[in-house]
């Protein structure tokens, strides 16, 4: 109510001051000898001798001596150029053609033109100090950037002749192992490239961090502040200050040195880049970026089964509907409304009109209706979500697929992404970016893991919807690339694909026979899945390929490679059987991470994929052990993990255990674990131990689509690298990237970044 | 967006029309006032906007942790 006070009292003030302007022009007009203008205003004559306020402005200034200074021709300027436009426009309006214009109107023009003429120098002359010189070689760096690909498969498919490209460019050019992360986890890992630095030096340990005060998980690459106060008036919350959105990776990401030498360059969906920093290239954020809701991705599925347990699940939530005269309101569920009270989700209403005879159904979304088959994708739909009425909304883009329309109603919604050509929270630089790309290759997934994962996990999503959705991913990413790639002319060209990373994680199950999940009828049908996203991408180095002259360096290279996972371990629960983790009476089984931890008796514990943690005095909350004791402990532990079988085959699950203080170098390094578990092909960290759980096996079987993996010991899931020069580095590493990318261009290696180039020079 | 423009000028022209105690009314489509009244009404919703963009409280919603 008081945001609509506020409004109705600015659109008074709009409609007083326009009102003000034209009766002061009427009134001019009848001081200037035309007293018929006066029946259209308000004034009388005797209410003022000027002809305007500007002509009193001007009065009082002469009165006053004003005139003498520099600030009074400013004044008198913009006196001036209030009087040219009522003075203009009046004239315009009534015709009167053989009027003169006023004293004041007189060399108003040329007035104006040194105004806005030393303006625009200075302008220009600030935007030129700022930049810094323009690079003017001819260099060019093609950087493509795969998600996942790993050298095994990728010799598998070589040898198979599905890659002839890659094939290609290892037999005239180089291809080697690359060193991955400690440990191997995309964030990680592509920090490591983007800034030379091991986590030690960029900060980023994990996907998730946690808190040590309050043991509260959160995303490890940005942070997203509210304002710090707000004004709460009844239902509504009105915030004072900024809120920020924060990237919490650290040091200098390889485009930012760039940009100070001049040298262009483009970088598409980088992970662990939101929000994107400041830079002057084009640059579009990936991995990290989240959806309209503000989670990694939430998807929504709407039913009339009985059997579909509503609420929510891992990465979406499932909504029971009505099929009622073969019509089903429902309602699309955006972000939070933080402007209201306890900030409910803002929701739109949408209608689903299904045929009584055909499998199809009409789907009426605000202003748009589209007809969907069963088992049909709908295009990218606009959803504009209403915060504050008629004042704020923001806008998120859907995809509606209708998995069935009878005998039972179903139908998936995925995650609302943010629109890039309206985009609700910064997508990309410069901003306008995101849009033109949306403008020129279509609408896109913005969110950092478009592939719907969690909906396949969650049985809403079948194999076959689920290939569909992510070959609709890769097909975006190409057509983006088919739009970009033949504008690149100098500099960097940075382009990242996901598919081979979402979809080995999801299909490794049908091409390994021995995966507890390995299924003979549906790897006949998508085993192919996974190489045909290798073919794809193999596709896309062969548009490259041709491209290549002498002044171009070609990188091919991935941030880790893959690895059956067979077996989760559960840390938490090992460290709880061996003493080091007390829960409180009545166990632990609850959700919440850590929930029952008696911590006055606990000296480690489990967080994240691969991390171990101290309780350690001085830096969390409730701190049990002292840094004289860590050493040792640690030590204790380390040799227990590696010692640990598994009960059912007697195999080693973990191969590798290192000291935080071994393996990083950096500023950074003591706010990360101070142990990182390296497993051995074919396990993982559980899904509940890496968020505080307590499962009660320390072993189970992965019974999730999710089959395979790379968040193990990080010698044994390296990522490939491949260019069309001699690679002279015998173990090159992500971090070795960077200075690459500086030493093509004869850029000096800034200081705290590890490595060197790849190439000698 | 033209639309809603189109509306507010029709606004300022009523209330023009209506609004002075005048002897002969004029209907204008467009006026200088109005004009700036326009301007001025634009002016202060790309504000609020821009406030909204930069001060909202919306995104409170991004800290939380995966759901």
């Amino acid at each position: 109510m008081i945001i609509l006070l506020l409004w109705f009292y600015v659109i008074g003030f709009a409609f007083t001051v326009g009102g003000q302007i034209n009766a002061e022009i009427e009134h001019a007009a009848a001081l200037h000898g035309h007293p018929e203008a006066k029946a259209a205003g308000e004034k009388v004559a005797s209410e003022t001798k000027s002809i305007s306020p500007v002509d009193r402005w001007r009065d009082r200034a002469l009165d006053s001596g004003w005139h003498n200074s520099q600030q009074f021709d400013y004044q008198l300027a913009f006196c001036r150029v209030l009087n040219v436009f009522s003075w203009d426009s009046f004239r315009r309006q009534r015709d009167r053609s053989h009027f003169s214009p006023p004293q004041d109107v007189r060399g108003l023009k040329r007035t104006a033109c040194k105004i806005s003429s030393c303006l625009l120098v200075c302008a220009v002359a600030l935007v030129s100090c700022q930049r810094g010189g323009r690079w003017q070689g001819d260099q060019k760096l093609i950087i493509l950037g795969i998600d996942g690909l790993d050298p095994q498969l990728l010799n598998r498919y070589i040898e198979q002749g599905r890659m002839p490209n890659f094939a290609g460019l290892a037999r005239t050019g180089s291809f080697r192992a690359l060193t991955t992360s400690i440990p191997p986890q995309s964030p990680v890992a592509w920090s490591n490239l983007i800034t030379g630095m091991n986590a030690g030096g960029h900060g980023i340990f994990d996907f998730i961090h946690r808190d040590p005060k309050t043991l509260q998980p959160y995303f490890s690459t940005s942070r997203v502040e509210p304002a710090k106060h707000a004004l709460h008036l009844g239902n509504w919350v009105i915030p004072i200050g900024s809120g920020t959105a924060e990237q919490l990776r650290q040091g200098k990401a390889f485009w930012e040195v760039l940009d100070e030498y001049g040298i262009p360059n483009t970088v598409f969906r980088i992970p662990a880049n939101f929000p994107p920093v400041r830079a002057r290239g084009k640059i579009l954020s990936g991995m990290g970026t989240p959806d309209l809701r503000g989670s990694y991705g939430t998807f929504t599925f709407y039913t009339d089964d009985p059997m579909s347990p509503p609420g929510t699940v891992e990465g979406g939530q499932i909504i029971p509907t009505q099929v009622e005269n073969f019509r089903v309101n429902a309602r699309l569920i955006g972000p939070d409304n933080t402007f209201r009270k306890g900030s409910p989700a803002a929701t739109e209403p949408f209608t689903v009109s299904v045929d009584p005879l055909e499998a199809v159904a009409k789907i009426e979304v605000q202003d748009q209706k589209f007809v969907l088959r069963e088992g049909e994708w709908s295009d990218w739909i606009g959803v504009q979500f209403q915060l504050i009425p008629f004042i704020a909304d923001v806008r998120g883009i859907c995809r509606f697929y209708l998995k069935q329309a009878h005998p039972r109603f179903e139908l998936y919604v995925s995650p609302i992404n943010i629109d890039p050509a309206d985009p609700a929270l910064p997508l990309s630089t410069p901003k306008s970016y995101s849009r033109d790309l949306s403008e020129e290759a279509g609408e896109f997934y913005t969110q950092g893991i478009s592939e719907d994962t969690k909906a396949l996990s969650a049985g809403v999503l079948d194999d076959k919807q689920f290939l569909e959705q992510s070959r609709t991913v890769l097909a975006e990413h190409r057509r983006i690339f088919d739009a970009e790639f033949p504008k690149f002319q100098r500099g960097v060209f940075f382009f990242y694909f996901s598919s081979l990373d979402l979809n080995a994680h999801m299909f490794w199950r049908l091409i390994d026979p021995k995966h507890p999940e390995y299924n003979a009828e549906l790897a006949a049908q998508y085993g192919s899945a996974l190489p045909d996203f290798y073919h794809q991408i193999d596709e896309v180095l062969g548009e490259v390929l041709p491209k290549l002259d002498e002044h171009t360096t070609l990188l091919v290279l991935s941030d880790h490679g893959f690895a059956p996972y067979y077996r989760s371990f559960n840390l938490n629960t090992w460290l709880m059987n061996n003493g080091y983790i007390h829960l409180k009476p009545g166990g632990s089984d609850s959700n919440e991470a850590f929930a029952n931890v008696d911590w006055s008796q606990t000296q480690a514990y489990g967080f994240g994929l691969n991390g171990l943690y101290l309780n350690l005095r001085g830096r969390e909350r409730d701190g049990l052990v002292g840094p004289a004791q860590a050493d040792a402990l640690l030590q204790e532990i380390k040799d227990k993990l590696l010692a640990v079988r598994d009960p059912q085959n007697g195999g080693i699950p973990i191969t590798r255990v290192d000291r935080a203080k071994d393996v990083y170098q950096g500023p950074y390094t003591d706010k990360g674990p101070d142990l990182l578990v390296g497993y051995n092909r074919g396990y993982r960290a559980g899904w509940q131990t890496i968020l505080g759980n307590f499962p009660a096996d320390e072993f189970e079987n992965n019974s999730n689509p999710w089959s395979g993996d790379h968040c193990m010991d990080y010698t044994l899931v390296p990522g490939v690298l491949l260019s069309n020069r001699k690679i002279d580095a015998s173990a090159p590493a992500l971090t070795d990237i960077a200075p690459t990318i500086f030493a093509q261009f004869g850029i000096s290696k800034p200081d705290g970044m590890m490595g060197s180039s790849v190439f000698s020079h | 967006m033209a639309s809603r423009t189109l509306l507010v000028v029709v606004s300022f022209s009523l209330i023009y029309y209506y609004g002075p105690d005048v002897k002969e009314q004029h209907w204008y489509w467009i006026t200088p006032g109005s004009l700036v009244g326009v301007l001025l009404w634009s002016g202060f919703s790309s504000a609020f906007r821009v406030y909204l963009h930069f001060f909202n409280s919306y995104s409170k919603t991004y800290d939380r942790w995966g759901r």
